[in-house]
């Protein structure tokens, strides 16, 4: 029953979307009352679809195996949580998911942007609607969660195990809200692009949908990144997997976009080129899901796959990326701003920003496309992987995070004597710092240095900045204001040196121990002292202790597992964690060698909590910049 | 149950057989580097570092092995490659077919910069 009411808001919602769509070309002929059809048609969207969740849910809940989706993808055996975590685990509810939060967007968008031009407000929740018409399209005719099997098994198979997590629940939606989010901006680009024009003002009040995008996007990846550490027991936490790489474009293309829009406010320039970025992000989200759910590449995200999923995607894809391409092309051009700056300007170093982030992006896509690029012309198979990225993606990044701590003191001072005091000034200084820091550090190289200095030049200059401009004007106001941008740009620092020492400073050892026997990694001895056996709810396992102490002292018992799934025949790796900001003690148990003989990999992994704090506060200080505006903005508007 | 997993995990022991530990740090992280640039022919994208699958644990033995032997990473790298294919290395090879992959995003920034910032800069 329930499973029919689902349906059956998912044909209410579609026709919905088609009437918001429709409203206008029809409408407008016999009465010009249209516009309120197309505000309550694009506020009623989310409601629906948000109950169809909820029956989906509640399928879930009920062990409803009559439900293909369902019986795919959850038993009875399941744990409550995991069975609401399953709606999105698989194809068909992730795609739900998906549509849930572009109408909640649509809904946002359209409660939100009573500030907008009446005529432009309509075309871009037009725009929306359409984009929402796709997606159910995509659900109703591909991927149904609510169909039916044709006979009801008795039992449902399971759940994923490696999607039987925490992190794993969280981070889809957190994701889906980044990548959809970028819809609000993408609808946005084309109605300026249709109405031939950028004001200062627009790119105002599309700045802090693109920021929360950007937050919800970088909370996404880092919590992808943190669940790949913890449950795939080999303890990286980046693996420059397709499917990585299909979340990290659209960051990366964000990152720029929320960069030249602050031009586009205060300058009115580089116009065409930031309504492009807004396209370009949004097709990138896209273009993943393409990837993702097309069953092109074969990963743990891509679940089971059926050709005309692929093609109905391709299909998509092509119309909304080619059309809105067509459009930008068409009308860009009227755009044009022939304003010019100096090559020592913060419109330059924006601009440098922007291209450096570009060819990024460019560099991943052509990593992650010419595998199959080179399979489709039946040229020899190849593998791109962390070697290709380490050797062409950081050199591009390098200069990018160090212009991040040069602007700030570019600015300082606007005449050229003092720009160049303030550089050199504060290149001394961090340079002594950094190399003063390696004296604490048991191994050093070059990577090293240049990973503290950039960690450095990051954080004092923009501390600097912000303290001077604090001097400046003497008002508490300035702080607030840019509180959220030096939060997140600190958080880069932060990340940067996390990723540097953990990976140059890492120890990583497999050994084979047996009960009672010890190893030791720098200054940890970890001793093998238990296998114990037991069964959880839906596995049987088996745990192994290992108590671990420092210098006599002890720090804690770390228990990694191996379990077997009732429904899944390879063994699932469990890693045991100690925690800790400095460093992480890290265990996993491999396979047995001989009686009470174990292969065993245990790592050392020093600051390797940074690169997700550091993540954090790029999504803290993105939050901040917006919440912080918008009070600004009351506040302004009282005086 | 709990006979089956050791079942399942003894039946991966014989695979194991050849597993000698270089006690020599240098050798650690060449291990410890090379395994994770090494591709898992029969998984699903993983390298041979993530995966416990047979052929897997085999190669990471036979790196073990090689690495003992005194042998460098160049020689392992082109051992796995004429044996398994450039697809089992993650790191492309810099032949004709990849130059574009190699080259591309360097091209592709001059290209961009020109672009940009032509007319852009006051004289």
């Amino acid at each position: 029953m329930i499973a029919y009411i689902g349906s059956f808001l998912i044909l209410i919602a579609f026709m919905n979307a088609s009437l918001l769509v429709l409203s206008k070309p029809v409408l407008s002929r016999v009465t010009s009352e249209y516009d309120s059809l197309i505000l309550s048609t694009s506020k009623l969207q989310f409601p629906l679809t948000f109950l169809a969740f909820i029956c989906l849910i509640f399928s879930f809940l009920g062990d409803d195996f009559s439900l293909r989706y369902v019986s795919a993808n959850s038993n009875s055996a399941l744990p409550y949580f995991y069975k609401i975590s399953a709606t999105w685990a698989g194809h068909e509810g992730s795609m739900l998911l998906w549509c849930l939060i572009l109408s909640f967007w649509m809904f946002m968008a359209s409660v939100y942007s009573k500030s907008l031009d009446k005529q432009f407000r309509l075309k871009f929740l037009n725009i929306m609607g359409l984009l929402n018409i796709g997606f159910l399209a995509f659900l109703i005719f591909t991927s149904n969660p609510f169909e039916k099997n044709i006979s009801i098994p008795i039992e449902g198979k399971d759940l994923n195990p490696l999607l039987q997590d925490f992190g794993l629940i969280i981070h889809p939606p957190m994701l889906y809200m980044g990548y959809v989010g970028l819809s609000v901006v993408f609808s946005f680009a084309l109605t300026c692009c249709l109405q031939n024009d950028f004001k200062p003002e627009w790119a105002k009040w599309i700045r802090p949908w693109a920021l929360i995008s950007w937050s919800f996007l970088t909370l996404g990846i880092a919590l992808g990144s943190w669940w790949a550490y913890y449950e795939l027991g080999w303890g990286g936490w980046w693996f420059w997997d397709p499917v990585e790489n299909a979340s990290f474009m659209p960051w990366l293309i964000t990152t720029a976009l929320i960069h030249s829009l602050i031009t586009c406010e205060q300058k009115s320039m580089f116009k065409n080129w930031t309504i492009l970025l807004a396209i370009m992000a949004f097709s990138l989200s896209l273009l993943g899901t393409f990837l993702v759910r097309s069953g092109i590449l074969i990963s743990v995200h891509s679940f089971a796959n059926d050709p005309a999923r692929g093609a109905f995607i391709l299909l998509f894809l092509f119309i909304v990326v080619g059309g809105s391409l067509l459009l930008y092309l068409k009308n860009a051009s009227k755009m044009n701003d022939n304003t010019s700056f100096d090559l020592f300007s913060k419109e330059s170093f924006f601009l440098i920003n922007n291209i450096l982030l570009v060819t990024a992006t460019f560099t991943i896509l052509l990593g992650t496309m010419y595998p199959l690029m080179l399979d489709l012309f039946g040229l020899e198979k190849i593998s791109v992987g962390v070697p290709y990225y380490n050797s062409v993606f950081l050199p591009i990044m390098t200069p990018l995070v160090l212009l991040a701590g040069y602007i700030p003191i570019l600015f300082l001072s606007k005449r050229k004597n003092n720009m160049t005091k303030h550089f050199f000034m504060s290149l001394i200084i961090i340079l002594f710092f950094s190399l003063g820091s390696l004296l604490f550090m048991t191994q050093y190289n070059l990577s090293i240095l240049l990973g503290v200095f950039i960690f450095m030049w990051i954080t004092f200059n923009i501390l600097y900045d912000l303290v001077t401009k604090y001097l400046n004007t003497k008002n508490i106001k300035t702080l607030f204001s840019n509180i959220g941008m030096t939060l997140a740009h600190i958080g880069l620092a932060v990340f940067i040196l996390g990723a540097t020492i953990v990976e140059n400073n890492k120890v990583e050892k497999e050994i084979i121990l047996g009960l009672g026997e010890s190893v030791k990694v720098n200054d940890y001895t970890f001793l093998f002292s238990e296998i114990i056996e037991y069964d959880g709810p839906n596995y049987s396992a088996i745990k192994a202790k290992f108590i671990i102490n420092s210098d006599n002292q002890f720090i804690a018992n770390l228990y990694p597992e191996k379990r077997l799934y009732f429904s899944n025949d390879m063994p699932m790796t469990e890693a045991g964690i100690e925690p800790g900001l400095t460093r992480d003690l890290y265990v996993t148990l491999g396979n047995l060698i001989s009686d009470d003989r174990w292969s065993v990999r245990v790592y050392h992994k020093p600051l390797v909590r940074l690169i997700w704090l550091g993540a954090l506060m790029m999504v803290l200080g993105g939050i901040l910049s917006v919440i912080i505006r918008k009070k600004h903005k009351k506040l302004s508007t009282q005086v | 149950m709990k006979t089956n997993v050791i079942f399942t995990l003894l039946m991966m022991m014989n695979l194991l057989s050849s597993y000698i530990y270089a006690e020599n740090k240098e050798n650690d992280i060449l291990y410890n580097s090379l395994i994770k640039e090494i591709r898992c022919m029969v998984c699903q994208n993983q390298n041979i570092a993530e995966s416990e699958a047979p052929l897997a644990v085999d190669l990471k033995n036979k790196v073990r092995d090689m690495i003992n032997e005194g042998r460098d990473e160049e020689y392992i790298k082109n051992y796995m490659s004429s044996r398994y294919s450039d697809f089992i290395l993650y790191d492309p090879p810099l032949r004709l077919q990849n130059y574009i992959l190699w080259f591309g995003p360097f091209i592709f920034l001059g290209f961009i910069t020109y672009i940009l910032f032509r007319r852009k800069i006051n004289k």
